[in-house]
Order: structure tokens, then sequence, then C-alpha cells
């Protein structure tokens, strides 16, 4: 790596055209054990040890010029059926011209909190094994959109001993049903935009929170009678993130509104969690709370919005900076039922 | 940002010259060896950062030294004493957490190539020498190239009684 490293950055810091686009090819992946014992709203308690392959994550970076780069990131996963499923994860052009600003046209996170930008696909990177129910994917039951197609603007400009960075994107939004994302066509005229503002201040340790609101019109589901109009989605949002010579801590919370012409309801789901991870060696115990106070009825999610709540206690042990090992326990309440599990990963960078 | 602004040079005038002549000569009366410099490519219009701007720099936070001209970090080597100052005193972080922060960096779009690591000072020198816009920090001793200089931090240059990059 380091003799890739010192040729890129080579032609890099020459600030010269390069004869081709200097690429970085990176990933993340992981494997984990898990031994669960799930205990339905009805029958008999189920139990469970496997190994699970996670996702492989690929991406590539690449130098186009000084101020313009390229991203793109791609997944490949098993299903629960063990068939394998390749999805466009990211892929978007970015000009960055100063620290304050910034513009990318393509595939994108969504500027939803800190998590989803942060860490996304990187089992690595984040705290803890799971992650929060708010902000799994959209094709894994999670509640927010977190790609977007479209525009994204972002900067970031002091403000006295602070510094105060934003991301706003208008994005084609979701489609008729939230697994999809609208990548080649935008169902109603209605563009969804996101914004986030941030404040952070870095020195010894880093203080950051902030907000951010989304807006979108969710398209009608022809297939779906109940579906039959468009439903407004307005989603607002905090978070705040503190990294001290102890320890840090993240939390986040969101609130889903829908409103549904069709049924004339209102439809309001909050999920929020806390994270603490103790220490600063390379063993740091942590906790973890995750809720979801969810609003049945939601046409849009159906039975995938139910009430939530899991707590986490772990163990992150960093054997290399790019591997690290996290062992588990986490207890899990859904509606009529819970499941306790004890996991051991393994999530590496590549 | 202050960087992109004249410097504001707290000590005297008189003597900032006097160093300012023996620096371009690429030597530092009164520089103990215990000192380390920040040296940055000649076209670089910056006179002095502070401390808090160069720490923004070297965690790749301040991608930027002006619109339309990115930053470009030379690390000194792995193990160097360079290099060891560098994460240790000017980071505030270890080696092992400047290798996540290049991932973390790259995979949110933050960093679209990994720094250079040169193998020695002069190396580090040589690859200013070249760039538009790199920044590197060697030990003092180390003679600057053409096409390179120092950038005063805080407005102090190595050997100032307030000079902030002594070990």
């Amino acid at each position: 790596m380091t003799a890739f490293a010192l040729c890129a950055g080579i032609a890099g810091a020459a600030g010269a055209d390069a004869l081709t686009p200097q690429i970085s090819i990176h990933g993340f992946s992981d494997v984990t054990l898990g031994l669960t014992r799930d205990n339905p709203p009805a029958g008999p308690a189920v139990n469970d040890a496997s190994f699970a392959l996670g996702q492989f994550d690929l991406y590539i970076v690449s130098r186009l010029s000084e101020n313009l780069s390229f991203l793109g990131e791609t997944v490949i996963e098993t299903d629960a059926s063990g068939a394998t499923v390749i999805d466009l994860e990211r892929a978007f052009v970015k000009f960055a011209w100063s620290d304050a600003f910034a513009v990318s046209a393509g595939r994108t996170h969504t500027p939803l909190g800190w998590w989803n930008e942060a860490y996304h696909h990187g089992a690595m990177l984040q705290p803890t094994i799971a992650r929060p129910l708010a902000l799994r994917f959209e094709d894994d039951g999670g509640l927010l959109p977190v790609h977007a197609v479209g525009l994204e603007l972002s900067g970031v400009a002091p403000v006295g001993g602070w510094e105060a960075s934003w991301v706003g994107n208008v994005a084609n939004g979701r489609g008729p049903i939230p697994d999809e994302v609208q990548a080649g066509a935008d169902l109603n005229r209605h563009k969804a935009v996101a914004l986030k503002l941030t404040l952070e201040r870095h020195g010894d340790g880093d203080l950051a929170f902030g907000v951010n609101g989304y807006l979108d019109h969710i398209p009608p589901d022809l297939a779906d009678p109940a579906r039959g109009a468009e439903i407004r989605e307005r989603i607002g949002g905090a978070h705040a993130r503190l990294r001290f010579g102890r320890g840090e801590l993240l939390a986040e919370g969101f609130l889903v509104r829908h409103d549904d012409p069709v049924s004339g309801g209102t439809f309001r789901h909050r999920a929020g969690y806390v994270v603490l991870v103790a220490g600063e060696g390379r063993a740091r115990p942590y906790v973890g709370y995750d809720r979801l106070d969810a609003q049945g009825g939601d046409p849009f999610y159906g039975a995938a919005a139910a009430d939530f709540t899991a707590g986490t206690a772990g163990l992150r042990f960093e054997l290399h900076p790019f591997d690290t090992i996290k062992l588990e326990f986490r207890h899990e309440a859904f509606e009529g039922g819970h499941r306790n599990g004890l996991f051991a990963q393994t999530a590496f960078s590549f | 940002m202050d960087c992109s602004r004249r410097p504001r040079f707290r000590s005297d005038p008189r003597r900032v010259l006097v160093l300012a002549a023996a620096l371009a000569a690429g030597s530092v009366p009164g520089a103990a060896a215990d000192e380390y410099a920040v040296a940055v490519s000649g076209s670089i219009r910056v006179e002095s950062v502070t401390f808090a701007q160069l720490q923004q720099m070297f965690r790749f936070q301040k991608r930027f030294w002006e619109a339309g001209r990115p930053i470009d970090v030379v690390l000194p080597a792995t193990g160097s004493e360079s290099r060891e100052f560098l994460v240790r005193r000017v980071m505030r972080s270890t080696d092992g957490a400047l290798h996540r922060v290049l991932v973390e960096k790259m995979y949110r779009g933050e960093m679209d190539t990994a720094p250079a690591e040169a193998p020695s000072d002069r190396e580090a020198l040589r690859l200013l020498a070249g760039s538009r816009g790199a920044i590197t920090l060697v030990r003092v001793g180390a003679a600057l190239e053409p096409g390179t200089r120092w950038l005063a931090v805080d407005g102090q240059k190595p050997g100032d009684p307030n000079y902030p990059l002594r070990d």
C-alpha cells in the first residue's frame, strides 16, 4: 500500500494532469458468528448458531484532476436463500473547488444524521456490529431513504472557533416501495430535498452536533390499491458526536412523518439510538440503546414498521488499523417477542 | 481561513527578516536540533499558519489553500523521527489512527488519493519542489530544495522562543 500511496501521492502532489485517472481500490467485508435464541410472539423458541459472511463492499476512488474525482461503490452480498445479489451503492462525480464548496452528481448517501455518511457499509468503522434500526438499508427494513440519486452540494466554513459544515441535495427520492431508490427516472415531479447542518469543534477531542431535514412526495404504488396517491414524507433529525480522551458518544434521533391522502391518516415514527464507547486504547468496551416507536397502519412501510428496542453491550478490539474484532451481546424486543444474541465479528478493510 | 492572509509575525520583524533570509538559504541559525519545520511548495502564497490550522491540514480536515488549490500532504516515512513527531505532537494521534482516518476519508469521498509517504526528509522536499500545493514536516536540519520554502507557524520560525514545533 505504501508504494502505491507514494506513486499516487507524487502524481497528486505534482498537481499536473495525469495521463490516466489515478485509481485507488479498497473495500470492506466481515465475517460474523451469531448464537441466537429467538422467542417469537407465537410458538416455541428457536436457537441458532450460524456463521454469516457480510457484505463484500468494493469502492473505487479516482482522481480525475486536482478538483475532480469519482467514487463508485458496489456491494456483493448473499440473500437469505444464498443467492448472490449485486447492488450499485454509490456512483458520483465530485467537483471540489474549496473547503467551502463542492458539488457531486450521481448516487450518493442521503445527508441524514451522522452514521449514514460516516460508516454506511464500513462495518469496520462503525462502533457496534449491528446497525441502528432506523439506519438499516432500504432493502433490510430500514426506515430512512439512505441513498439518493441527484445533485449534492457541500462545504465547511469556520465560525469562530468552530466549523460549520453543510450538505444539501436534490434527488429523485424514494420509489413506490421502501426498497426502491429511483435511479433511472422519477415517477413524480416532486424532487426530494435534504439539508444537514453540523457544527464541529476539533482539538484534542471532537465535538459535533447538528440537525437535518428531508422533504419528498412518495409516488403511488399502482400495484397496491391502498397506495393510490402520493404520500407526503417529512423527516427531521438531530445528531451529536462527542469524542474525548476517555471515550466517544454518538447519538441520533429521527422523526418520520407520512401524510397519506388515501386513508386521510398522518403517521409518525420516531427512531433513535445512543452508543457510548469507553477507553482510548485498542480494546474498547461499548454499550448502546436503539429504539423505534412506530405508528401502525402506515401504508408505505406496512408491517415493517413495528415497535422495536435493542440493548447492546460489547467489546471492540483493534487487531490492526484495518481489522477490528467485536464481541457483542444484544437483546432485542419487538411486538410480542424478543431475541437474545451473542455475536463475534471480524470486520476489515482491504 | 487565516492562512490565506498575509503573515502576522509576533516576533521582532527585523529578526524575522534575518531568519527568513537564513531559512531561504536552507539553514536555520539558532534553531535547536529537536525542532521540526514545515515546508511547502514555493508557489504557495501563505507565509504563516496557526498551529490549529496546521493540525487541520495534517488531519486532512482542511483540504484547500485557497479556492481551486488543494493541499497535498506529504507524510514523513513510517518510523522516522519526523513522522513520530508529526503524529504525536501535531496530529495528537497515533500511527494506527492515522491509517484509519485515511480509510475513513477515502470511503466518505473526502479524499481522492492517499497522501504521498516520502522515505526521507530530502525526498519529501523533492516531492514538494514539483508540486503546486504540497506540505510536509521535516527536521530542521534538512536543506530546502529549489521550488520549496519554509512556512511559519503562529508567526514563529525555528529558533524563535515560542516556536511550537519543538520536541
